[in-house]
């Protein structure tokens, strides 16, 4: 009994060794039904707190980490971690600590999440590229063909635009593999796309939209666009830096070389 | 991939009950809908698995299947 009440006294008094942000997480992941483990929930923490610290987790919308333990831990919106949990579709690939991967005819990964309207937001993810693929990785369902919020890799080239048709391209030297993009968009049309935190393109062409539906992984059935490819991370901001976007590589790198 | 009529389509799609779902795609034809063999294997499809068993399945050309709507630049 006397061990019993040190334990709880102890555990009353001694402050947790994660942070707030982070415990919401394991929580939510517990309550699913996957707790990580203690070295992944320090990997976890880690990588919040290098996101806090960059100035990054409050322009943060919405992240998952689907490079992770269990299909269950990939499922949850660490920004919003009492949020629905992603719904995969028809099947696609969960790999432990790689992610999910499309099949290119018909899976994909609702996530249950609505982007705003904002012309002001960007979109990063980490995606290990497999073949020529006409998916949206990371794409709002849009209906038509005016991408309103998107980042894809097309036949190896990398596109990603917000609120606007057209967006700045990229062709990946096959040698990049995984890497880590980025897209922003400002206060005016310009966006800007990242390949590992840096600047690899911009665009300022097209035509404004603020048309937006939930936001899909690895498949837009609307257009009957599905990806072959495999995403680790997708993480919905506000309008990020060009040092922000570096910190964000720099971090989600850290965190796949820690898993 | 497994073959569906509009009825058995329209039956299965939707969550299956352990946080997965299914969303079965139309062939161009029109008559009839796919879903990839990978679902059977599936453990979150469990709940409706038999009913998965049951459908036929065949080899489903890419011509098959509704081509993406792809424009960007």
């Amino acid at each position: 009994m006397t061990a019993l009440i040190k334990q709880t006294l102890l555990q009353i008094i001694t402050p947790s060794q994660y942070v707030a942000q982070s415990e919401a997480i394991f929580a939510r992941m517990q309550s699913a039904g996957s707790l990580p483990t203690a070295g992944r929930r320090t990997l976890i923490d880690t990588t919040v707190r290098k996101l806090i610290e960059a100035g990054i987790w409050p322009l943060g919308k919405a992240l998952w980490v689907l490079r992770a333990e269990t299909a269950i831990q990939a499922s949850v919106n660490w920004i919003t971690p009492s949020a629905s949990l992603l719904v995969p579709v028809n099947s696609p690939v969960f790999t432990a600590n790689s992610g999910y991967t499309g099949d290119g005819v018909s899976a994909y990964i609702t996530t249950g999440f609505t982007p705003s309207s904002s012309s002001q937001q960007a979109i990063s993810g980490e995606l290990v590229a497999g073949s020529n693929s006409a998916g949206g990785e990371i794409s709002t369902n849009d209906t038509s063909s005016i991408f309103t919020l998107t980042l894809r890799n097309t036949a190896g080239t990398i596109f990603g635009t917000v609120q606007r048709t057209n967006g700045p391209t990229y062709s990946l030297p096959g040698s990049i593999n995984p890497y880590i993009a980025t897209v922003s968009r400002g206060a005016t049309a310009a966006r800007t796309l990242y390949l590992n935190g840096a600047i690899v393109g911009t665009n300022s062409t097209g035509t404004d939209t603020t048309a937006i539906a939930a936001l899909n992984f690895l498949g837009q059935p609307a257009r009957s666009s599905y990806s072959v490819n495999t995403l680790g991370m997708a993480f919905i901001t506000d309008t990020v830096t060009d040092t922000q976007a570096a910190a964000i590589n720099t971090i989600f790198t850290a965190y796949r070389n820690g898993v | 991939m497994l073959i569906l009529n509009g009825t058995q389509a329209a039956a299965l799609t939707g969550p299956t009950g352990l946080g997965a779902a299914l969303n079965p795609v139309p062939l161009v034809t029109g008559d009839a809908w796919v879903l990839p063999a990978a679902v059977l294997l599936d453990p979150m499809h469990a709940l409706v698995v038999e009913r998965l068993s049951a459908l036929p399945k065949r080899y489903v050309l890419h011509t098959e299947l509704p081509q993406p709507v792809n424009e960007e630049g």
